[in-house]
């Protein structure tokens, strides 16, 4: 085994263990303040404090360079959701009201919308039936 | 309570991380698989006593919003399911409009 061989095989799986640690903590951390903030304000301002700070921080650029730190710990929870809606607005200003905010504002936040309700609907029908059974 | 809330958040970012890494999925494939996966939890009841258990940890990750979207649709009909999760959804496009008035993308 040469070198490069020896590198090919250790980076990928270094890195993954960093992006591992950073998603586990950062997640940690999301979670342990929200449940300050749940315990003190409620779950809606909770909700309310993290897509104020995450649309924030979409507008002013630095979202992209905190997920390249923080790794899925903050795409998971509720941050990522407005970072997605936001972003795409963003990105579509130039199009216009209509043709370009109005039509992907909901471009990434679509998917996890509908497969939400079709999830949801799938279930709570199955649960009709079996109350029914 | 916080600290449970610390592990709770974590692990679940930490599988997402996982996931992400080794198998080709994008991070919107993830959330819209943790947004059923937490729809699932729902329908087996788990996911409240995960609530209860772990607290805001567990309200705050996108799994939260599948299992508030089922929960609505059994209390209050499938077709006002969005009712429960109207807070998140309504404030995000808020927040959205307001900042594409105000910001513009950085290049």
């Amino acid at each position: 085994m040469n070198y490069q061989n020896i590198v090919k095989n250790i980076t990928p799986k270094e890195k993954r263990l960093e992006n591992a640690i950073a998603a586990f903590i950062s997640g940690g951390l999301i979670g342990s303040m929200s449940e300050i903030l749940v315990s003190s304000l409620g779950v809606d301002a909770m909700l309310i404090a993290w897509i104020v700070a995450a649309s924030l921080l979409t507008g002013l650029g630095k979202f992209d360079t905190i997920v390249d730190y923080l790794k899925m710990g903050v795409i998971i929870p509720i941050t990522g959701f407005a970072h997605s809606v936001s972003s795409a607005s963003l990105e579509y200003k130039e199009e216009g009201f209509i043709t370009g905010i109005g039509a992907n504002f909901l471009k990434l936040a679509g998917s996890v919308i509908l497969y939400g309700i079709v999830a949801a609907s799938i279930l709570a029908l199955v649960r009709c039936l079996l109350w029914l059974v | 309570m916080i600290i449970k809330s610390f592990i709770f958040t974590g692990i679940i970012c930490l599988i997402a991380q996982i996931i992400k890494d080794n198998t080709r999925l994008t991070s919107g494939h993830i959330t819209s698989m943790f947004v059923v996966i937490g729809a699932i939890l729902g329908f087996f009841g788990i996911y409240d006593k995960l609530i209860s258990r772990f607290g805001g940890g567990a309200s705050v990750v996108i799994m939260s919003f599948g299992n508030t979207l089922y929960k609505t649709a059994v209390e209050k009909g499938i077709l006002n399911m969005l009712s429960g999760v109207s807070v998140g959804i309504v404030t995000s496009i808020l927040m959205a409009f307001i900042i594409t008035l105000i910001f513009r993308v950085k290049d």
